[in-house]
């Protein structure tokens, strides 16, 4: 039997109790983990309701109007054929907004079936902002926004970078999309792109209604939408940011948001930039396996 | 004899597939689960960041509760009976310093693995997990076997 002095014992009782703190901080940290589940959890359930509701209004209503409004078009008399470029706006706005709901679903989708391996393709980042914003230009010019584009230090050499262009694509739509959704008219949005520290930094700010504190930390979740009421003037269910986060997170980067209520909202992506090297092929691993075959284990 | 093909699996992601097919993947303190019949000889593999999704953002694969069962029904729905499932577990390394953390993602990325496997009744075979340094595994879905290779640390951020 070994012997200890009462010096070792008095050690090993504080390292007991030491220990025993700790434990229970952890047990109370996990408990408080565990309540938050729980409240989320509950959420989840009404959320489920509400999301089929949202569904319904989300694609059947731009569905109906599309064939509703095609079918005057048929037929309409020959005198009021001026109308038509009316009618066609109508159309694009709904099928434009009804295209952006189906790609969020696919997207979320497959991110929650573990499907998304990023493809890294040179893409031009700048002419990629241009065409997004490009896309919601009728939008914009209903609410009267003015888009504050803000290259600095960007030139043709490094706008040009390795991205997964669909992934990025959806990640910049979301986040704009919302930013004019929560604008005031009248007000403008600066979009600003860098490069800094082999980073990648694009940000998106608006002026409209802003994020409260304790709401910041929720926009991501999905189906959460801040005004949950059916008819909300806003569009849409609240996939988006989660989505873009998602992705943001497949890409190794973040998303950073600066947000006071009434002020506006800033979204900061920052991904890392990619080399060509860097890019996991499966072949140069494989290589590893085969030339180091000695501190190979196989299980 | 013509290759099998390779698929590198990302972080987040799943993969199965009833070719033959080398799954690839590099593991900090991530943990990959591989599940193999031997049987009708499909195996797939998933690879988790962090134990337990808690209700935020989108319920994906980047939590290991959900990878799991995840893999499992996918597996399933390939025609793999769960009662012949197999279970390999690699990963979890702390291979970033922690020590100021109680929590430490990769033991609690290992024991969710761990846990899972055992509600399911899957017996886990092999598994090589813990330990300071990352990983490379490749496994190969039409024998089942996995290898292992260590990296350094800087390689193994994920």
């Amino acid at each position: 039997m070994l012997k200890l002095t009462d010096k070792e014992l008095i050690q090993e009782l504080e390292n007991r109790f030491i220990e025993n703190e700790n434990a229970v901080k952890e047990l109370k940290k996990l408990t408080e983990e565990l309540k938050g589940v729980n409240v989320k959890l509950e959420e989840s359930e009404a959320i489920k309701t509400h999301f089929l509701s949202h569904i319904r209004n989300e694609i059947i209503n731009p569905l109906s109007s599309i064939i509703g409004i095609s079918k005057n078009i048929t037929h309409l008399p020959q005198e009021k054929l001026y109308k038509i470029i009316n009618f066609a706006e109508i159309i694009h706005n709904e099928a434009f907004e009804l295209d952006q709901q189906l790609r969020n679903i696919f997207a979320a989708a497959e991110i929650e079936a573990g499907d998304t391996n990023p493809t890294f393709s040179f893409i031009d980042i700048e002419s990629l902002l241009n065409e997004e914003i490009e896309t919601y230009q009728s939008r914009l010019i209903q609410k009267k926004i003015e888009i504050d584009l803000k290259f600095e230090g960007i030139t043709l050499e490094n706008s040009r970078q390795l991205l997964d262009e669909t992934k990025f694509r959806l990640i910049v739509s979301n986040i704009l999309r919302n930013a004019i959704k929560f604008s005031k008219e009248y007000s403008k949005i600066i979009i600003e792109l860098e490069f800094s520290d082999n980073h990648l930094i694009l940000s998106i700010q608006d002026f409209g209604i802003g994020i409260s504190k304790e709401n910041i930390n929720v926009i991501f979740d999905r189906f959460k939408k801040l005004d949950n009421s059916i008819n909300s003037i806003n569009r849409g269910h609240g996939l988006g940011l989660s989505i873009a986060l998602a992705y943001v997170n497949l890409l190794n980067g973040k998303i950073d948001v600066i947000s006071e209520l009434n002020k506006g909202a800033t979204f900061i992506v920052t991904l890392p930039i990619v080399e060509k090297e860097t890019i996991s092929d499966p072949t140069a691993i494989l290589d590893d396996f085969l030339f180091d075959s000695e501190t190979v284990e196989i299980f | 004899m013509q290759e099998p093909n390779s698929y590198f699996l990302f972080p987040s992601n799943l993969y199965a597939s009833a070719e033959e097919t080398n799954i690839l993947t590099i593991l900090g303190s991530c943990v990959a689960v591989c599940i193999w019949d031997p049987i009708t000889r499909i195996g797939g593999m998933n690879h988790f960041m962090l134990p337990l999704w808690n209700g935020n953002g989108l319920a994906s694969p980047k939590y290991g509760n959900i990878a799991i069962k995840k893999l499992i029904e996918k597996l399933e729905n390939m025609g793999v009976k769960k009662s012949n499932m197999q279970a390999k577990v690699f990963g979890g390394g702390e291979v970033l310093e922690t020590s100021s953390n109680n929590f430490i993602i990769g033991k609690r990325n290992i024991s969710i693995a761990y846990e899972m496997l055992e509600e399911y009744k899957i017996p886990i075979m092999s598994a090589n997990t813990n330990g300071k340094l990352g990983r490379k595994i490749i496994f190969n879905t039409r024998t089942g076997k996995v290898k292992l290779h260590y990296i350094n640390q800087t390689y193994g951020k994920r």
